[in-house]
């Protein structure tokens, strides 16, 4: 269930290590790189973790949802992580346009994933539902892999 | 409308057109400018040397003057007044191709530019100047320029070698001029002095550097010479001296106030609240760090490093800027003029600005991203006479304090070993002992010993350029004073 718990729990378990590893490593160097490289790397991280939490968690769990706390929830788990997002874009290591967009795509992502599987589960009978939901699961996950490599400025790395 | 009335019409149209699109550059009109660079243009490759500039104008009008050479840009703002030449003496440091490009503005337009070359020597150079004939035997590794005109900045000596002069000119020299030549004494320049002039003789054994060691009297044979800039601890040296400064610490911060965000998370989920109402940690936590970030977050600290033989009132100096940035704005820091523009590594840019109204300071600008430190550095001379006497007598150097000020307590080089000196009262005397060895070493007592060398006698005590009557505001000044034994 998404309920305000596990978007809560989730936004950690994508920020909370990354945050860990980021900041204790910040460095003050001649032209700022070393700063500006390791944020970056870890906003192309945070929006693959954000994109590959909704690919995996969402389907599974969206026939139980109430539609408007659900939307909630992905919003307040999407928003944990926004601090460090903040933090990468005032040092200059991301355009804010950039950040705009890819938190959008994700939102579109999490929106998209959502109406596919609330459809599926609508017009598929039971057993026939698992498998539409997990083909949403694999297609998305293999969607935002593949988006990842290609789109992010860090090729997801 | 008739065709003549149209006609008329479009006429006085195009005139006001024409004076109102001309009145910019009527303010600027003749506007002349003239460059000369000192040492017939020739300069050493990563040293300072010196630009007259000549300007004129027909009307009064505030004007900007920008130097440009390889990452480093000089700009000066005046004021000129009709037909009252100005001439300005600047700094400059050309980068390896010796091209220096001026930009005089008026107003917002742009009006002359101007491009000169100067020529790069490998070789040493020795300067001929003020009625000094031409050496009868000039080496044949070294390179001769002439100038009828000494430097009137200390900068504008930075690339000379060694100064052939004639001591009868030297009573012909302007303030400046003087000032200038006074350090390049005071900073152990090289001069082979000739002419007979008991005043300026006299003037310049008082003023002399290094005990006047470099100050040949008459021209025999070229003197085998050391660099005059040898000597002083580089920018890695004083890096080495800088206490941890807290921009570093507070970006250690970052780590705890992140982890008390985390732990607000958890505690809103705990209690229960809404998730429109916990929405409001990541979006409030978001907007603090936006704001912060607005704050002008900069330390400026400054380290140095003077040097001085005992009983010698011209010293020495190196001394290293180091600017730590939290943000990417341009956060001027002001210094006096006389550190003149600072010498980085190549590539790294220098924006230094001078303005007539307040000739006394300069503003170093740099525009750099957030987490950067930039360090500057700086060489030069300063007059002073420190306190502290130390005489090398057998079998035990002795140091006296001749103030009648108590001295900070410091270190001593004696026969390969570092000593505490003690803080010593008006008049106190003291010799080392085994008591007073020191075994651990710290920065400063390593580049003592590096900087004495083997078989010599040096001291160091706490000394800030702010005590030699350099003013700073909102920077962190440091430094220590070295002086170098006197043989007995």
């Amino acid at each position: 269930m998404m309920n305000t718990r596990i978007a809560i729990y989730s936004g950690l378990f994508q920020t909370l290590p990354l945050t860990l590893w980021t900041v204790p490593q910040i460095r003050l160097d001649s032209d700022g790189s070393s700063a500006r490289l390791m944020l970056s790397s870890t906003v192309d991280i945070i929006v693959l973790l954000q994109a590959l939490t909704i690919a995996l968690l969402l389907p599974p769990v969206v026939p139980k949802l109430h539609t408007r706390p659900a939307l909630v929830n992905l919003l307040l788990m999407l928003a944990i992580p926004w601090p460090l997002l903040s933090l990468a874009w005032i040092s200059g290591a991301v355009g804010l346009a950039e950040l705009f967009s890819t938190q959008a795509a994700v939102l579109v992502l999490a929106g998209a994933v959502f109406t596919l599987s609330r459809f599926i589960s609508a017009v598929s009978r039971s057993g026939f539902r698992h498998l539409g939901l997990s083909l949403i699961q694999l297609s998305a996950a293999g969607l935002v892999v593949y988006l990842g490599l290609t789109w992010l400025p860090g090729g997801g790395t | 409308m008739t065709k003549g009335r149209r006609t008329a019409l479009a006429f006085w149209l195009w005139a006001l057109l024409t004076l109102v699109c001309s009145q910019p550059a009527w303010s600027c009109e003749a506007l002349a400018m003239q460059l000369i660079p000192a040492w017939g243009g020739w300069f050493r490759p990563g040293r300072t040397t010196e630009l007259a500039i000549t300007l004129k104008a027909a009307r009064n009008g505030e004007y900007l003057l920008t130097l440009t050479s390889t990452g480093k840009v000089i700009r000066y703002n005046g004021y000129l007044e009709a037909d009252h030449p100005r001439r300005h003496w600047l700094p400059v440091q050309p980068g390896a191709n010796g091209v220096v490009h001026a930009r005089l503005q008026c107003g917002n337009e742009e009006v002359i530019e101007d491009e000169h070359y100067l020529i790069p020597s490998g070789n040493p150079l020795f300067g001929v100047g003020m009625g000094a004939t031409w050496p009868p035997y000039p080496p044949q590794q070294w390179r001769g320029v002439t100038d009828s005109r000494l430097p009137h900045t200390p900068q504008g000596y930075s690339s000379l070698d060694l100064l052939y002069l004639n001591a009868v000119h030297l009573t012909t020299l302007g303030r400046d001029q003087s000032l200038a030549l006074d350090r390049y004494l005071a900073g152990c320049g090289h001069v082979i002095l000739t002419g007979k002039h008991r005043e300026w003789a006299e003037r310049i054994e008082g003023i002399a550097g290094c005990n006047g060691r470099n100050i040949h009297q008459q021209y025999s044979e070229f003197p085998n010479l050391e660099s005059s800039r040898s000597g002083l601890p580089g920018m890695g040296a004083l890096e080495a001296l800088i206490q941890s400064s807290t921009i570093s610490r507070q970006v250690s911060l970052f780590g705890t106030l992140f982890l008390g965000y985390f732990g607000l998370l958890v505690v809103g989920e705990r209690t229960r609240y809404k998730p429109f109402l916990l929405m409001a940690v990541p979006l409030t936590f978001s907007l603090s760090l936006i704001l912060f970030w607005q704050i002008p977050t900069q330390q400026a600290r400054l380290v140095s490093w003077v040097e001085i033989d005992t009983d010698n009132s011209g010293g020495r100096f190196s001394a290293l800027l180091q600017v730590e940035k939290l943000v990417s704005q341009d956060i001027p820091v002001s210094l006096p003029t006389i550190l003149g523009p600072p010498e980085t590594k190549p590539g790294a840019d220098i924006d230094w600005r001078l303005n007539q109204q307040q000739p006394a300071k300069g503003l170093l600008h740099g525009k750099s991203q957030a987490f950067t430190t930039r360090n500057y550095g700086f060489q030069g001379t300063l007059r002073l006479s420190p306190s502290l006497s130390l005489v090398t007598t057998l079998p035990r150097p002795v140091v006296r304090n001749r103030d009648k000020e108590p001295t900070p307590g410091g270190f001593l080089a004696w026969n390969g070993s570092v000593h505490r000196l003690p803080s010593l009262k008006p008049e106190q005397s003291w010799s080392p002992s085994e008591a007073d060895l020191i075994q651990v070493e710290n920065g400063t007592t390593r580049l003592l010993m590096h900087q004495t060398g083997e078989n010599a006698t040096a001291l160091v005590l706490p000394f800030s350029l702010r005590d030699a009557g350099l003013e700073f505001s909102d920077i962190e000044t440091v430094g220590w004073l070295m002086i170098r034994a006197r043989k007995s």
